[in-house]
């Protein structure tokens, strides 16, 4: 009887599910080929922006395998630019995924992907090898700064688990804030007893891309593309969580597995991105918020958009970091944040006029 | 059939249900119902297993807490008191979280899913939202949603805390009602937790008066909603009457009147 029921009211309405679900999957591909457009907007963009001078067309033509190009103006783009670019890219969509997939895990808006302990992990990872005086050595730094930010994050769950009530997202939120305070404490102690290698730390803590080349880029690729896959496979296990512990777990769902599959891959990803670009705040904060006033999307959408339109951010921010005052460059965590705020308080009036 | 045998809850450190038994027949409605503060949604809550408690609870011979979390999520479903609200999910999309039970852990929702989704939203009168937010929703259309993603899990079992808190009497009603015809047509057992007597009398076959974290009373409402019995355990003194239809109206009584 039961089914019966059921299979009568499927049939009645076969007709009026499709067209939901089909426009909803017309403005998926919509926005997709949107953000994938103006990813490549930006990736032009980057590799035409620079000290040297190098014409647009011969680059364009180098794009599609065409010679026009000098030896010199090759090695400037295939082995400057477009690894800066690429980089960009990397780190721009490794924090917004990630400050995403905190959003949701922790049912804040206010949450990025520092906030357990992953920055203040990295920038104690990063100032241990500068003051031992090892950070030249080769990925000397982005290995410490990959490890220090994991080992922040896994303090945090270390210290939220030992509770009883350790499983929700409050003590483990409550573990990030201790851990990152704690860490932050023991990084002043140890770059402060060294003050020569201020500048250094500075430079890292501040963000910057500029050191970067294809060596790093094969540094952060597995973790940002694996926390990426695995982020992009939980969308519909994000929107669960956002629910709450207590209705995801009536849904049938692990909230304490999930949460960590989802927290521990976004963490391979800022940790990857902290460690090859240091400290680059607001991208994790904004990118998916604005992604989802524009789009009014759920995280089914948003969290692909996110990773398209965080490289496409980051890449753009990255050109004006090294044009507007050129030759010099301007750290990029100082344009993200005078580019983003103001950007993003447009959206949010836009947004707050459409309701 | 739901058999719950000395169960016990306790919320930090306090127990709030001391070792409750009920017995609640396939396909029919019991309901819940006593002061505020008196275990009801913490027992709801454990019999769903989605509170720590000892003691047992059973469906069909089978305890509930041995089940696999997802087989638990086939088995009941929650209508929660204060449900959360998402910001950016159309209706549709929010009742096809219910199907989460039935989908594996990075699978998303195929055809059949979304057909009986659609079915669904006729139930319960939301075809023409579906495309629409969720946060647009009136509070019953909220609600109405929400029954929706439960039924959307297909669970044999539905478990309403205080479903009508915050609704207008006819969205009270609607919700209600909604619910008992789904359990006549689709033969489903549900339990609520409830604090409007009246409403619980007209929809519980049976209910259970708990007070206190125990069960003081247990069965038709016209054998628990004596007025001796909830003054005593509510402390005021109260009507018991009949309506037009028969039907069973609980009201406080008027303190003045009640002198000689």
């Amino acid at each position: 009887m039961k089914h019966a029921s059921r299979l009568e009211g499927t049939h009645l309405l076969t007709g009026t599910a499709r067209p939901s679900a089909a426009r909803s999957r017309r403005r998926a591909a919509r926005w997709t080929v949107i953000a994938l457009l103006v990813l490549f907007v930006a990736v032009v963009v980057g590799l035409f922006a620079g000290a040297i001078r190098i014409p647009p067309l011969g680059i364009l033509g180098w794009m599609v395998g065409d010679g026009s190009l000098t030896e010199q103006q090759r090695a400037i783009v295939s082995q400057l630019r477009l690894p800066r670019v690429v980089l960009a890219g990397l780190v721009g969509a490794a924090l917004s995924v990630s400050g995403c997939a905190y959003q949701a895990a922790f049912r804040n808006p206010l949450a990025d992907p520092y906030l357990l302990g992953s920055a203040a992990g990295a920038g104690l990872g990063a100032t241990a090898v500068i003051v031992l005086g090892v950070a030249d050595a080769p990925l000397a730094l982005p290995a410490a700064a990959f490890a220090g930010a994991l080992g922040g994050v896994g303090l945090a769950y270390l210290m939220a688990s030992t509770r009883a009530a350790g499983r929700t997202s409050t003590s483990l939120l409550l573990a990030g804030v201790a851990v990152a305070s704690f860490l932050t404490a023991l990084q002043t102690y140890v770059q402060q007893r060294d003050t020569n290698d201020l500048r250094a730390v500075y430079s890292f803590i501040l963000g910057r891309l500029g050191t970067g080349g294809w060596h790093e880029v094969l540094l952060a690729l597995p973790w940002v593309g694996l926390a990426c896959a695995v982020l992009l496979a939980s969308r519909r296990m994000l929107e669960v969580l956002a629910l709450g512990d207590l209705e995801a777990a009536s849904l049938g769902a692990h909230v304490a597995r999930d949460r960590a599959i989802v927290v521990i891959a976004a963490s391979l990803a800022t940790a990857a991105a902290v460690a090859v670009a240091g400290l680059i705040g607001f991208v994790g904060l904004i990118v998916p918020h604005a992604v989802r006033m524009a789009t009014g999307a759920s995280n089914r959408l948003v969290v692909g958009l996110s990773i398209l339109f965080g490289a496409a951010f980051l890449i753009l921010c990255d050109v004006l970091a090294r044009t507007v005052v050129a030759p010099g460059e301007l750290p990029i965590g100082v344009i993200t944040a005078l580019i983003g705020a103001p950007f993003f308080a447009v959206v949010l009036r836009r947004s707050g006029a459409a309701r | 059939m739901i058999e719950v045998r000395g169960l016990r809850v306790s919320r930090g450190r306090r127990e709030v249900v001391h070792g409750v038994e009920l017995q609640v027949d396939r396909g029919s409605w019991v309901s819940i119902v006593g002061p505020n503060g008196a275990g009801k949604s913490s027992m709801l809550l454990a019999i769903a297993a989605l509170l720590p408690a000892s003691g047992e609870v059973a469906v069909d011979g089978r305890r509930v807490r041995d089940l696999p979390v997802r087989e638990r999520a086939r088995l009941l479903a929650l209508v929660p008191q204060q449900p959360v609200i998402p910001d950016s999910l159309t209706v549709a999309e929010y009742v096809l979280l219910g199907r989460t039970p039935h989908l594996s852990l990075f699978g998303s929702e195929a055809g059949r899913d979304h057909e009986l989704a659609a079915a669904i939203l006729t139930k319960v009168d939301l075809a023409w939202a579906a495309d629409r937010l969720v946060v647009t929703l009136s509070g019953g259309e909220f609600h109405r949603a929400v029954v929706g993603r439960a039924l959307a899990q297909e669970a044999r079992i539905l478990l309403l805390d205080e479903p009508t808190s915050g609704l207008d009497l006819g969205h009270q009603l609607q919700v209600l009602e909604l619910v008992d015809e789904l359990r006549r047509t689709d033969g489903i057992t549900v339990v609520s937790a409830m604090h409007d007597l009246t409403l619980a009398a007209r929809f519980a076959d049976r209910v259970a008066l708990m007070v206190d974290g125990e069960l003081v009373a247990e069965g038709t409402p016209t054998e628990v909603f004596r007025p001796e019995l909830l003054e005593r355990h509510y402390g005021i003194p109260v009507h018991v009457l009949r309506g037009p239809g028969g039907e069973l109206i609980v009201v406080p009584a008027d303190r003045e009147a009640v002198r000689p």
